[in-house]
């Protein structure tokens, strides 16, 4: 089975006047299709870093990351959006919902950059609502919401497109325990039902759901690189 | 405390220096151009404010009307102004006329230097006493007392005499009358609606023929003010006029004249008589000119409103900082006010040396410079820098809030950017900003428009390839029928002709009597041979003048000669006239044929229609065309009435013409100084307000535009940056550039919509009621919208487009956490 992410000496630097810091060098790591990843390490170690460079937020500097067996270093910032629209979910620390919109308005954009007709877009709505249990707050703006349910709610709107890898960046990071597990739970059920994902985490608790770690320290990986998945 | 605050404020201004610069810069182009206009303004209403005694300073003026055709005159017979101080002094406590021939120029001569002098007046001696005009040198009250003496302003007395003392030397009046100079008045800014260069004594025109005119009512070439005595209102003298009239006017025009007294301080804006001295302003523009000026400064303090809110973005967390560590909420909102208020200060600094810079290239409404400065009148200055400041203070005032209203504990929460409750306020300012650009383009495109169909309006008349030559006074009004024949000896000459009036700028009003409507004053023009033919005028009906000596040699055509029309009279000049179908019309003739024929006789003539040309537009386009008559003059008489020759010079010969008409003018008439001009040059100097209106709101719309762009951009920085993370989450899940672009632009976009749609019917109702003052117009076509609107939309886009793009463009990573 082809990974479905490679990556070969991947390498970010942020250039900030005159200074160079380097956040991330000569990563080389493989994800497969179905696998449930974790990235751990340190503070400031490149996890959020690496998990934009693979989930085609940023750019690196240097190397090349292959989705879908393509390479993507020369791909245009179009393509790089369509990638993300059709193939990719991403679940944000601070949840990042707009506030303007509704918990359903929200779940429903990526669907309208897709052209989903809009009865379809409302059953899809209805539908990943329902499995992330938010049905009965899709009027609601974010700010009415408790953490736990805007988590909730930012799943959703990253899968309601059914995207072949999610990405989820410390997704129980502003959450307490028991949102946090709740969290876990959904993400895990998700890995199950095929979804492949790759999660930065802190807690070695949560990275347990995962099948496999990745371990970073200042930028480069110290294990798990090689993914082990059939 | 105050230092360090004045510190950050400083470390933020120039953090910001692009916005710094357009925050200034806005601001003051904004103080420019109002500062501009008011000067405009004050210079437009300050006429005539500085005579003593200026609410007792009336101007005589006289209507002669019969069924709405006549004249309402600025000026009045000869003996109207002594008469009525002779018969009334307990009303009247002192007059003066000018009088100045009616005619364009007047030739002035000293030593070998000739001048023909087109503000060149006589006056009673009370001029310097009714009139606030200074003497530098001279005894003012004595001055103009004897005969052939006269006072002249200080640059003509350098341009005629240099360095020298002009103080007793000799001028010749028309290469004949000595003139004495027994003062020189002094230069100042004051302006009257009496622009002259010499005023010489009224008595010196005793000796001159003219003074068989001194008891002739019927004559009205005297401008003529009175001073009230002091418990007399205006009122009081208007019962009078009735008994004048009836005691002395003569019987025939009596019924039809009315006399009417007029405020001298509200001439220059508001009288467009008949025969007005010079032209004068427009009350209209004035307050079009005033509109303008606020709308430039609101437009300015939106500008500074919206790019100090969005300057305020950026030190959100310094405010924070400030407050956390104790800073009151009133304590922020002074400051940052008093900080706008010194950058407003600034501005005003900045705008006034933009004025002071430009004011050399300043005209006012006529077209003259606009005397002043703004640092000469202390009073102004200090009330534009206050205005400024205050714009400053108030254009700070949403800034301030918005500082001062963050709440510390938003800082941790990411929230610091979302104030919700200014954006309403914020799209409204940017609406009223757009608004007024597009008020100001669409009246650009109309007043530019409506100047083009005015300059190049079909007259009926040919204006091209004539040059005009001011003959009044001069000896070649006697010897004319030798100064034609000299010029159509000349190859590069194809007609000429001679008129008492500018065909087309100015006419008079003669008296003319038939069966129907017994005698009236008519709008008329007494005219030589060959006038039809050099105009090109077309005749509907019978038959040009024809010269009793038979054709004159060098026309190679019949022109507008019709054989079996030569039986009518046996001399033209005694005996025809041409009249226009307006006169067929008003008249009752039915048709023009049937005018042919009809009695329309001068007081001792006998003369009959010979023939009907078509309405041509004999005055400006600002009046309907109205009856008019053309009156030959005799070959021998009603030579005074002969002021100007027009000769239509052949095309591509006009150099060559105009040195033939040199030549023969050096031959006939060495002493008198040659002058010519194009008839076109003058007609198109009719509209000089219009195309002042043209020119300043053309400066105007590319300011206002250029300042609600600068806002704009100022704003989109904002917006955009308040919208930073909600671009970013776009991106994120799949948004391709240009649907962000498309979604922030429309943020903007559909305030430049609002704008358009509000505006337009606006501006076409303003731009309608404006039209409906000028008797002939364009027409309001949907293109001026369509463009107007169109230029804004395209514009204003490209304000926005820069950060919109820019903030597209970044990956969705540094979109949200801002590396950029």
């Amino acid at each position: 089975m082809n990974p479905i992410i490679r990556t070969v000496n991947l390498t970010k630097v942020y250039a900030s006047g005159n200074v160079d810091t380097v956040a991330l060098r000569d990563i080389n790591l493989t994800v497969q299709e179905g696998e449930f990843v974790s990235i751990m390490g340190p503070s400031g170690c490149g996890k959020s870093s690496l998990l934009n460079l693979l989930s085609l937020m940023d750019k690196p500097t240097l190397g090349e990351l292959y989705f879908m067996d393509k390479p993507t270093s020369q791909l245009s910032d179009r393509q790089r959006a369509e990638l993300r629209r059709y193939h990719i979910g991403f679940v944000f620390q601070s949840f990042n919902l707009i506030e303007e919109l509704t918990v359903a308005e929200n779940i429903a954009l990526p669907l309208i950059y897709q052209r989903v007709p809009e009865a379809e877009r409302m059953h899809r709505v209805n539908q990943v609502m329902k499995q992330l249990d938010v049905l009965h707050k899709g009027h609601f703006y974010p700010m009415q919401l408790s953490g736990g349910h805007q988590q909730r709610v930012a799943v959703a709107r990253a899968i309601v497109t059914r995207p072949r890898i999610l990405f989820a960046d410390e997704p129980t990071g502003n959450l307490d325990s028991q949102h946090g597990q709740e969290v876990m739970e959904i993400l895990s059920d998700l890995n199950d039902k095929g979804t492949t994902i790759v999660m930065v985490t802190h807690s070695p608790q949560y990275a347990e759901f995962s099948q496999r770690t990745i371990h970073l320290f200042d930028g480069q990986v110290v294990s798990g690189a090689i993914s082990q998945f059939r | 405390m105050l230092k360090d605050w004045f510190k950050l404020s400083l470390s933020n201004l120039l953090k910001n220096r692009l916005y710094t610069f357009l925050n200034v810069l806005g601001l003051s182009i904004g103080v420019a151009a109002f500062t501009v206009l008011f000067l405009l303004f004050i210079h437009e209403t300050q006429y005539d404010n500085f005579h003593p005694n200026i609410d007792k300073l009336y101007r005589i003026t006289q209507e002669i009307n019969q069924s709405g055709v006549g004249e309402h005159s600025a000026s009045v017979p000869f003996p109207l102004g002594p008469t009525l101080a002779a018969d009334y002094p307990e009303k009247i406590k002192t007059f003066v006329r000018l009088f100045n021939f009616q005619s364009p120029s007047l030739s002035v001569s000293y030593d070998e230097r000739k001048f023909n002098e087109q503000r060149f007046f006589f006056a009673d001696s009370s001029f310097l006493q009714v009139f606030g005009f200074a003497l530098s040198k001279g005894n003012a009250a004595t001055a103009l007392r004897e005969s052939n003496s006269v006072i002249l302003t200080e640059a003509t007395a350098r341009r005629y005499f240099g360095k020298e003392n002009a103080l007793g030397r000799q001028l010749l009046f028309q290469g004949s009358i000595p003139l004495k100079v027994t003062g020189v008045v002094a230069e100042s800014p004051r302006r009257s609606h009496i622009d002259f260069d010499f005023i010489a004594s009224f008595t010196t025109l005793d000796r001159m023929s003219v003074s068989t005119f001194r008891d002739n009512w019927v004559w009205n070439p005297c401008w003529t003010y009175v001073v009230l005595q002091p418990d007399v209102k205006q009122s009081d003298i208007a019962t009078l006029f009735g008994d004048l009239i009836d005691n002395y006017f003569p019987e025939s025009i009596a019924a039809n004249v009315r006399l009417y007294l007029q405020p001298v301080s509200a001439i220059h804006l508001t009288s467009n008589l008949d025969y007005e001295i010079s032209a004068n302003g427009d009350i209209r523009y004035v307050y079009i000119f005033g509109g303008m000026a606020v709308f430039i400064l609101l437009i300015s303090v939106i500008n500074f409103t919206n790019i100090s809110t969005a300057m305020a973005s950026a030190r959100v967390r310094s405010v924070m900082v400030i407050k956390a560590i104790g800073a009151s909420r009133s304590e922020l909102f002074w400051f940052y006010l008093t900080e706008s208020a010194i950058i407003g200060g600034f501005a005003v600094i900045a705008g006034f040396i933009l004025v002071e810079i430009i004011s050399p290239f300043l005209t006012d409404l006529s077209g003259n410079p606009l005397q002043g400065s703004v640092l000469s009148e202390q009073n102004m200055l200090i009330g534009i820098l206050g205005a400024g400041i205050l714009s400053g203070f108030l254009a700070g005032i949403y800034p301030a809030y918005y500082l001062s209203s963050f709440e510390i504990g938003n800082l941790y929460h990411g929230r610091l950017l979302k104030v919700r409750s200014g954006r309403r306020s914020r799209s409204i300012l940017v609406v009223v900003q757009f608004s007024i650009s597009l008020l100001l383009f669409v009246t650009t495109i109309v007043s530019s428009r409506q100047l083009e169909f005015l300059r190049n309006a079909k007259l009926g008349f040919d204006q091209e390839q004539i040059v005009v030559v001011p003959v009044a006074n001069s000896r070649i009004a006697q010897v004319f029928p030798e100064f034609k024949e000299k010029l159509l000896n000349t190859p590069a000459i194809a007609s000429v002709t001679a008129m008492e009036e500018v065909l087309g700028k100015s006419y008079q009003t003669h008296e003319f009597y038939n069966e129907e409507k017994g005698s009236s004053f008519y709008p008329s023009i007494i005219v030589s041979h060959d006038f039809i033919r050099t105009f090109n005028i077309e005749i509907i009906e019978g038959r040009d003048f024809i010269s009793r000596s038979g054709k004159p040699q060098g026309y190679d055509s019949d022109f507008g000669v019709v054989e079996d029309m030569f039986d009518y009279f046996d001399e033209d000049e005694r005996n025809a006239v041409i009249i226009n179908e307006a006169m067929v019309e008003y008249m009752g003739w039915g048709s023009p044929i049937n005018a042919i024929g009809k009695t329309l006789s001068r007081r001792t003539g006998n003369e009959k229609v010979i023939g009907v040309v078509k309405n041509f537009h004999f005055s400006s386009l600002h009046k309907h065309v109205a009856p008019f008559v053309i009156d030959l003059a005799g070959e021998n008489i009603n030579r005074n009435y002969i002021k100007y020759v027009a000769v239509k010079i052949k095309p591509d010969q006009i150099s060559q013409g105009i040195q033939a008409i040199g030549r023969a003018w050096a031959a006939l008439n060495p002493l008198q100084a040659f002058d010519y001009f194009f008839l076109k040059e003058k007609l198109d100097k009719l509209y000089i307000k219009e195309q002042q209106l043209k020119h300043i709101s053309i400066w105007l719309t590319a300011i206002a535009i250029l300042l609600a762009c600068m806002g704009l951009f100022g704003l989109s920085s904002f917006v955009v940056e308040q919208q930073r993370r909600e671009i970013g989450i776009r991106k994120a899940i799949g948004a391709y550039d240009y649907q962000l672009v498309a979604y922030l632009g429309m943020r903007f976009l559909w305030m430049i919509l609002l704008s358009i749609a509000v505006t337009l019917p606006a501006s076409y109702l303003l731009m309608r009621q404006w039209l409906s003052s000028f008797p002939y117009h364009i027409e309001l076509s949907p293109d001026i919208f369509l463009i107007s609107g169109g230029i804004i939309l395209i514009v204003s886009a490209i304000a926005i487009a820069y950060h919109t793009i820019r903030a597209a463009r970044f990956t969705p990573m540094e979109t949200i956490v801002r590396t950029w």
